[in-house]
């Protein structure tokens, strides 16, 4: 086991504990004071983002003395003590986790801030900037977790603290089943991804620190070599995406988070961005040797998943009308390309794990930009989500809809901002893939149609929501929110614009961990330069459509006629969950067994129940109170322990 | 020789202590009191960090006392409990309450000699001078139900010193020598496996086994809470640890008699700890399910949780039982951490209502959240500690105890005390719904001091709770 001594401990472990647990204690602390006085409540929020804060210097004091110098030449410093049998809890901290921890705390805190203002008068603002701390904290908490146990449990926290904030605002019922929703779903997923870690426990038990991540980034081929097949690790794997699948919303479990828009806004801007569905992408990072050591069936499967969720959001997006939906479906399509980035590394090796985390990175600026400017527009619309009666905002508040331009172009991957880089970069990864293995064609062909896709769905609502003239008399009176709401719109737009200069920077910090130089793709120009052509087109196709209104979206979804309700109807997929699998199928199970449960169960229960009762007013007489009977009592105990030896040893 | 005299500090400043309230006859109340606590409180603090310096090449031997790290480990055990327990006598209503003072250090004092004693003889005098002593405090103060409290005790008492007095003449007679460490050779297996039984009844009767229980039970709750807590806890262990002492050193034989079946007097002695301790779990367990009377209801826990303890003879199966001490100190060390802290702490609950409405009732508790919220949590805490929930200490006591079981084959054993878990979740948790959804019916006074002190264990309990894992690697 790796055991340090306490003696181990130096300011960087110090600082990596205090990172997450900064924000968990700020939790309590917030619901006290917010409870108890009325200025608590009002300084809630900044004790929040004030809390964040410290969490986002603790990790770039890290960062920044980056030797991460336990041992010299090391990448990572590893801090672990016991806990249950041969489970340990402690820090892991290496590049891909303080890379993470930078950006959960810094778009975090972000996010805090605007929320200061977004949240103001709400009236239980202490609950949620508690929680939303516990949120954060338990993000931090997972990505610098040292074992899989351990960072299962902030997994959960942060799901269960996700439960809370979509259903913050509980008496709405939309939100109220949302949150239950996201819930379930999730659920799905974290069955699957436990047994996954029990596989993975099964596999990993004999040697002497299972699931940590240390071990499980060092040792994977030495445990293969010595006893399991790579099938076992590939079920593993595959089991773990499951895992995957319901907290990163990839297909088919992505149903919970376009409900879970019910929430405030700047809880889908935490989920989204920083806090939520990047678990699962860092989950599948964390361990990635799993999947290259395993069959290959394992990768390719993560690959697949990642491009057909890609797509599939994309042609979602385009039909949906609520600006917060179409958001999310945009964060599912982008939460596709990070997955199928890892994927492509079956072929290509571990360093792809850089371009997918610089696509995370990227990405969560330029949604926690979009969810905030939305945030914004919804502040001052009073709730009203509907893109259709928006329009003309663009003159009405100016700075929110320039931000979400920029957020916009970012997100379609137009060239000089961050999103060109670390987009186009994971298409040109999956054709450089397909060069080695046919088997990655649908893949790059499945996100190219997704550059698309995505430009069409981001533009559509960008030209609905800032051009033309405004359509409700909520949207003739917008103006831009207070500044506190303002800044971070700003920096968060400033990141998206230079993020990229950061790539090869990006890359190189990050495969030192692989110690792997960056990939020179060679690959055709016009390739390369397809997925920006495509963009262009969307462009164009979005322009026509919804701004100059050239054409009608309307007669193509009536000509295109069933396709249209398909996709409309979000590929039936919320159909076979909820009136199939649910409602039928599960309320057949559930009658079955409650009727087992009724009256196999609670008679067994109540049975042995009424048994006890009766021996215990049995024994009961027992106890005469009467001391001669003890002493007899304890007599005759002893004369039958006497006959008990006797017999036992056969003889005196 | 400095070196030993330093870790002989808190015996020997304990026994300052005592001497110093005896000889000072016309001390008022409050010096006999803080005297009493001090030293209790500083030979804690330098037993503790006697532990904390975890010396364990420390050892001197002679031929009736062996001092080793282990005394030392449950002495503080029971200077813990014993420190709650005399701060708490202040209530006690009673014109010389200062004997009490001075017996409670003398029994710990007793209790220290009692389980580092390797022989006989003086073994049964120290456990003794321990029994007599708090014959002496179950009869305080003098009412009637206190009274009755002490006699009980002491005419069982009485009889088992008997019992034990018997025993320790056939061991003799058996093995030619009184030491439980060293003996060489025995000449007759029969009087050799007789006074080991003789000796399993009479220390027995302390830790409160099956048929040998009755007492406890009246005891208990006849007693004050505050002398129950110390009775239920400290001097429960430290029979606990005699038996340990003496059963896991005696001499392995097989059995010269049966030709075909081969046992041996560590395979006799554990089929019977097996019978016994399932017998005591499920009779503490079962009949505590249709008490009303709260402090009732912690003494027939007690009694099932003394089952749980007697389930590590079990391991007397192996031949090479001896190996397995440090193993059974470490773990009943656990064990016995979170039963005198969830224990001591429930019946100084109890002490509250005592002191203030005589009665314990569970009527008497309802709706104790309303009326007195910190006790009411800190009890809450204590009893799910009692029932084993898991980040509290109860938990993690048995859970190591079953873990110890199920590792060396008494998977079944450890099936049995997780069934009793579960069994005894029901009264327990009974309770927490008294005192949380039902109304207030009788008024109490709150003692804060009490209160803290509750607090105190409460705390305690969930935080050594989340650490023993921790605990149990280092010391393991």
């Amino acid at each position: 086991m790796v055991i340090n001594s306490l003696i181990n401990i130096n300011q960087y472990v110090i600082a990596a504990f205090l990172i997450f647990l900064v924000p968990v204690i700020m939790f309590p602390l917030i619901l006290l004071i917010g409870k108890f006085s009325e200025t608590g409540k009002r300084i809630s929020g900044i004790l929040a983002t004030t809390g964040i804060f410290i969490s986002f210097i603790l990790s770039w004091f890290i960062y920044s003395n980056g030797t991460f110098s336990f041992n010299p030449g090391d990448y990572y410093f590893n801090f672990e003590f016991p806990w249950f049998g041969n489970i340990t809890w402690g820090v892991f901290v290496d590049p891909l986790a303080i890379t993470m921890a930078l950006m959960v705390s810094g778009v975090s805190f972000l996010i805090h801030m605007f929320a200061i203002g977004y949240m103001g008068k709400d009236p239980n603002k202490h609950v949620y900037f508690a929680e939303t701390s516990l949120f954060t904290g338990g993000m931090l908490g997972l990505v610098l977790s040292a074992n899989l146990v351990m960072f299962f449990l902030f997994w959960e926290l942060v799901g269960l603290c996700s439960y809370l904030l979509i259903g913050f605002w509980y008496f709405k019922p939309n939100a109220a089943s949302a949150a239950k929703k996201a819930f379930i779903v999730t659920r799905v997923g974290d069955v699957l991804l436990i047994l996954g870690l029990a596989v993975l426990y099964w596999m990993t038990f004999s040697s002497n620190d299972p699931l940590s991540i240390y071990n499980l980034n060092t040792q994977i081929p030495l445990i293969i070599s010595r006893m399991h097949s790579n099938l076992d690790l590939a079920i593993a794997g595959a089991l773990i995406l499951g895992g995957v699948a319901g907290k990163s919303s990839q297909f088919p479990l992505h149903v919970w988070i376009p409900d879970a828009m019910e929430g405030p806004t700047t809880v889908s801007a935490l989920i989204h961005a920083a806090t939520m569905v990047t678990a699962g992408i860092y989950l599948v990072a964390r361990i990635y040797p799993i999947y290259l050591y395993a069959l290959p069936w394992a990768g390719l499967l993560v690959l697949y998943m990642g491009a057909f969720t890609a797509f599939l959001a994309g042609t979602i997006g385009i039909v949906v009308n609520d600006v917060k939906r179409i958001l999310a479906y945009s964060t599912i399509s982008q939460l596709g390309y990070m997955l199928a980035a890892l994927g492509v590394g079956i072929v290509l090796g571990e360093s792809t794990v850089g371009y997918s985390l610089y696509h995370l990175v990227v990405h969560a600026f330029l949604k926690a930009l979009l969810f905030l400017s939305a945030g914004s527009i919804l502040f001052m619309l009073l709730d009203v989500r509907d893109i259709r009666k928006m329009g003309g905002l663009w003159k009405k508040m100016p700075i929110t809809i320039s931000a979400m331009f920029i957020g916009a172009l970012t997100l379609i991957g137009f060239p000089p901002l961050a999103g060109y880089f670390s987009k186009d970069a994971i298409i040109s990864l999956s054709y450089y893939g397909y060069l080695h293995n046919t088997a990655l064609f649908w893949a790059w062909f499945l996100l190219l149609i997704g550059a698309f896709l995505t430009t069409v769905y981001t533009f559509r609502m960008f030209f609905v929501v800032a051009l033309g003239k405004p359509k409700s008399y909520a949207a003739e009176n917008a103006k831009d929110p207070p500044w506190v709401m303002i800044i971070p719109l700003i920096v968060l737009s400033g990141l998206s614009i230079i993020y990229g200069l950061f790539q090869t920077d990006f890359y190189n910090f990050f495969n030192g961990v692989y110690q792997m130089t960056t990939m020179h793709f060679d690959i055709p120009w016009y390739i390369e330069w397809l997925p920006f052509i495509l963009v262009l087109f969307g462009l164009l196709v979005a322009y026509l459509f919804y701004a100059s209104y050239k054409l009608n979206p309307d007669t193509v979804a009536r000509k295109s006629g069933i396709f249209y309700r398909i996709v409309k109807n979000k590929y039936y997929l919320d159909v076979l969950f909820t009136n199939i699998i649910a409602e039928r199928f599960m309320v057949i199970l559930a009658k079955l067994f409650y009727a087992i449960d009724k009256y196999v169960v609670d008679g067994i229960v109540n049975g042995v129940g009424i048994i006890f009762r009766i021996l215990s007013e049995y024994f009961r007489k027992i106890q005469t109170g009467i001391v001669q009977y003890y002493a007899a009592i304890m007599l005759a105990g002893l004369i039958a322990i006497l006959i008990t030896v006797f017999i036992l040893i056969g003889g005196i | 020789m400095v070196y030993y005299y330093f870790y002989m500090a808190p015996i020997i400043l304990i026994l300052f202590a005592i001497i110093s309230m005896i000889l000072i006859p016309f001390m008022n109340k409050k010096w006999i009191m803080g005297i009493s606590s001090t030293g209790i409180f500083i030979s804690l603090l330098l037993s503790m960090y006697v532990i904390i310096t975890d010396n364990r090449s420390f050892y001197t031997s002679s031929d009736f006392f062996t001092i080793s790290y282990y005394t030392y480990l449950f002495f503080m055990l029971f200077s813990f409990i014993g420190l709650f327990s005399s701060l708490s006598l202040r209530n006690v209503k009673e014109r010389d309450v200062s004997i009490y003072y001075i017996l409670i250090p003398f029994s710990l004092m007793a209790m220290y000699f009692a389980i580092s004693s390797n022989n006989l003889i003086s073994l049964f005098v120290s456990f003794e001078a321990a029994s007599i002593s708090t014959y002496a405090l179950a009869g305080m103060p003098k009412e009637k139900r206190t009274l009755e409290a002490s006699i009980k005790y002491f005419v069982i008492g009485a009889l088992s010193s008997g019992i034990i007095l018997l025993g320790i003449s056939y061991y003799y007679i058996s093995t030619d020598t009184f030491s439980i460490i060293s003996v060489n050779g025995v000449n007759n297996f029969s009087l050799y496996i007789l006074s080991l039984v003789l000796l399993l009844v009479g220390f027995g009767f302390k830790l409160s086994l099956f048929p040998f229980h009755n007492w406890a039970v009246d005891t208990y709750t006849g007693a004050r809470a505050t002398v129950s807590s110390l009775l239920s806890t400290a001097s429960k262990i430290m029979a606990l640890i005699i038996m340990i002492n003496i059963f896991f050193n005696i001499q392995y034989m097989k059995t010269p008699y049966s030709s075909h079946i081969h046992f041996t007097t560590n395979g006799i002695l554990y089929i019977l700890f097996i019978i016994i301790s399932i017998l005591t779990m499920f009779y503490g367990n079962i009949t505590a399910l249709m008490q009303r009377d709260v402090k009732r209801m912690l003494a027939y826990s007690s009694i099932a949780n003394a089952g749980y303890m007697a389930m590590i003879f079990s391991l007397l199966y192996y031949d090479s039982y001896k190996t397995f001490i440090p193993l059974i100190y470490l773990v009943i060390f656990i064990f016995s951490l979170a039963y005198v802290i969830m224990k001591g702490g429930s019946f100084l609950a109890m002490e509250n209502f005592e002191a203030y409405s005589k009665s314990t009732t569970l009527d008497d508790l309802s709706g104790l959240s309303k009326r007195s919220p910190i006790l009411a949590i800190s009890f809450t805490v204590l009893l799910f500690s009692l029932a084993g929930i898991p980040p509290t200490l109860g938990f993690m006591g048995k859970f190591y105890l079953f873990y110890t079981l199920v590792e060396n084959n008494f998977w079944w054993l450890a099936l049995i005390g997780v069934i009793n878990s579960a069994i005894s979740v029901y009264y327990y948790f009974r309770v927490v719904m008294y005192m949380y959804w039902k109304e207030p019916r009788v008024e109490i006074k709150k003692d804060t001091l009490l209160e803290m002190v509750v607090l105190l264990m409460a705390i305690l309990a969930v935080i050594i709770g989340i650490l023993t894992p921790y605990i149990y690697s280092i010391m393991g």
